[in-house]
């Protein structure tokens, strides 16, 4: 009896089965509550608002983290029916490393360790930022964010390579940039870790207030912005055909089972 | 006994060896220590506090560096192409990474030689080529100069087109803007300076076209222009993918054993093969 009621929380707090009604409910249940969390501690940090709604503030985050937290513990209990942790102990404690339940711990940590330690304002400071771990919450639920994060994963190394490019020309950059420009305006460029500021927001596109006015300042940093821009954009261009490759695997598999089905068919 | 020193010596220096194993990551960490420290010195309060741990450290470093470079020009007799003790050595001397390692501790010795400069502070800032060193092991940086290389013809074009156009651009909207504005388009070299910086979708604003004729001109200039700019970035994207799809596929070509199905080497194909490909 227990053991059926276990599978069955476990079916719906993992489920990717569409036809699970309750699955499907529970799922947009969360889903809402953490879209509402994530307004709720982006609304407080308005003053306005806060202090005109400060007790509904309290009760929702209250009302939440004892959801967050049952939602944690059934998922904890029910984990060893995945033949991945079935261990009780064991394979309970791998289920606790893995990325999505160190998130869901870190979405309830906060409010006890406040309990816990209540004058230390410091930590409640530091503390209220990891709130903001409850939108990564939505990576379980939304499948767009999911899409997202496997693109990331199957580029991990394209990714790795061209940020690593930029890094390097980033440094050498800035240093030169640095040697042109720091005796015309020791204020703006007074350093290297300033200067690279400078690469970041030149090469990104953005462009501040801040450029050089030498004449070789000038002509390196023509040189530099040019190809800058070019490494710069190489992190944009990997994850778009990511995409287009993630998307068109996913089409290609949605046909092949389409066809199987039609095959097996009647 | 010699040669097996120096054959020790020489597969320790290269990368991707059994034996280089160990050193390879603490050159590594050297290198980016070495930036970081270049880096951290011009921060005037960083180097008031830590001046002298700054300079002992670039003193360690220049010693490893150096015992490094004249090691891999003892050993680098055992690479078959530089295998004659004298004219290989000198051989070896001019390639890339030999040039890019005697860079990284130059700038240590010549005030030795000319003590006067050693007041130009362009030689402290010399030190920084010391991350090209890093290309020696970084995989990354290793597939940069790959796709570099592939794409040589293409952004050379491309290169070649921009300058053009911004040479013809920057002329057009510097005989509309000098009149008006004498100071900021003073000449065709600050005119090319605002497309650069505008066609780049950078955009300082810190000289920009005022008169009605300098605005259509630069409107046009900029609506043609963008897109031109942002071809390298397309082109150098696209040799990303290349070359790492060719290497991906590379690696499937893996030989199985038609018998007992399993994997018994890799298939490596012939340059003929490839061109086929």
């Amino acid at each position: 009896m227990a053991k059926s009621y276990k599978l069955r929380i476990y079916e719906i707090l993992e489920s990717t089965n569409s036809d699970d009604k309750e699955a499907e409910a529970v799922n947009l249940f969360m889903l809402v509550l953490v879209v509402l969390n994530v307004t709720a501690v982006v609304l407080e940090t308005v003053d306005g608002i806060y202090l005109a709604h400060k007790v509904l503030f309290q009760y929702f985050a209250d009302i939440s983290v004892v959801i967050f937290t049952i939602e944690y513990i059934l998922r904890m209990w029910s984990c060893d029916v995945d033949p991945k942790y079935r261990h009780p102990f064991q394979g309970r404690l791998r289920f606790a490393v893995t990325p999505l339940a160190l998130i869901d711990l870190l979405v309830i940590l906060p409010t006890y360790a406040i309990l816990a330690f209540p004058a230390d304002h410091m930590l409640l400071r530091s503390l209220r930022l990891l709130w903001t771990f409850r939108l990564l919450k939505l990576s379980r639920y939304s499948k767009s964010l999911q899409t997202i994060m496997d693109v990331i994963r199957a580029q991990q190394s394209e990714l790795a390579m061209s940020f690593s490019a930029i890094i390097f020309f980033m440094v050498l950059s800035s240093t030169v940039i640095y040697f042109l420009e720091h005796e015309a305006q020791p204020q703006r460029f007074p350093d290297i870790p300033a200067t690279m500021w400078w690469a970041v927001l030149t090469m990104t596109t953005v462009g501040d207030n801040f450029y050089p006015i030498t004449t070789l300042g000038k002509l390196a940093g023509g040189l530099i912005i040019i190809l800058g821009v070019a490494t710069f954009a190489l992190p944009t261009s990997i994850l778009t055909s990511g995409f287009v490759e993630e998307l068109e695997r996913r089409r290609e598999e949605k046909e092949a089972l389409e066809k199987e089905s039609l095959e097996d068919g009647p | 006994m010699n040669l097996n020193l120096k054959a020790k010596i020489f597969g320790m220096l290269e990368p991707g060896d059994e034996d280089s194993k160990y050193f390879d990551p603490l050159i590594m960490v050297l290198i980016v220590l070495n930036v970081a420290v270049v880096v951290l010195e011009t921060v005037d309060w960083l180097n008031a506090s830590y001046g002298q741990l700054f300079r002992a450290f670039d003193l360690f470093s220049v010693a490893v560096f150096t015992v490094e470079y004249i090691l891999r020009v003892w050993s680098c007799t055992e690479n078959p192409k530089f295998k004659t003790p004298f004219s290989g050595r000198l051989h070896y001397l001019i390639t890339p990474m030999a040039i890019v390692d005697l860079m990284a501790i130059l700038p240590f010795y010549l005030p030795f030689i000319f003590p006067e400069l050693r007041f130009v502070r362009a030689i402290r800032l010399f030190r920084l080529f010391r991350i090209l060193k890093m290309v020696r092991y970084s995989d990354a940086l290793k597939t940069f100069a790959e796709v570099l290389n592939l794409k040589k013809e293409e952004l050379g074009v491309t290169f070649f087109a921009t300058l053009i156009l911004l040479v013809v651009a920057s002329s057009m909207v510097y005989e509309a803007e000098n009149e008006a504005q004498p100071e900021a388009f003073a000449n065709i070299p600050d005119a090319m300076w605002w497309g650069v910086v505008t066609l780049t979708t950078v955009g300082y604003g810190d000289i920009y076209p005022v008169t009605p004729i300098g605005k259509i001109i630069g409107s046009f200039v900029v609506i043609s222009g963008i897109g031109l700019f942002a071809l390298p970035a397309g082109i150098l994207a696209s040799g990303f993918n290349e070359v790492l799809q060719r290497r991906k596929e590379k690696q499937r070509k893996r030989m199985i054993c038609p018998h007992c199905h399993r994997y018994i080497g890799d298939y490596v194909m012939m340059k003929d093969e490839e061109d086929d490909a």
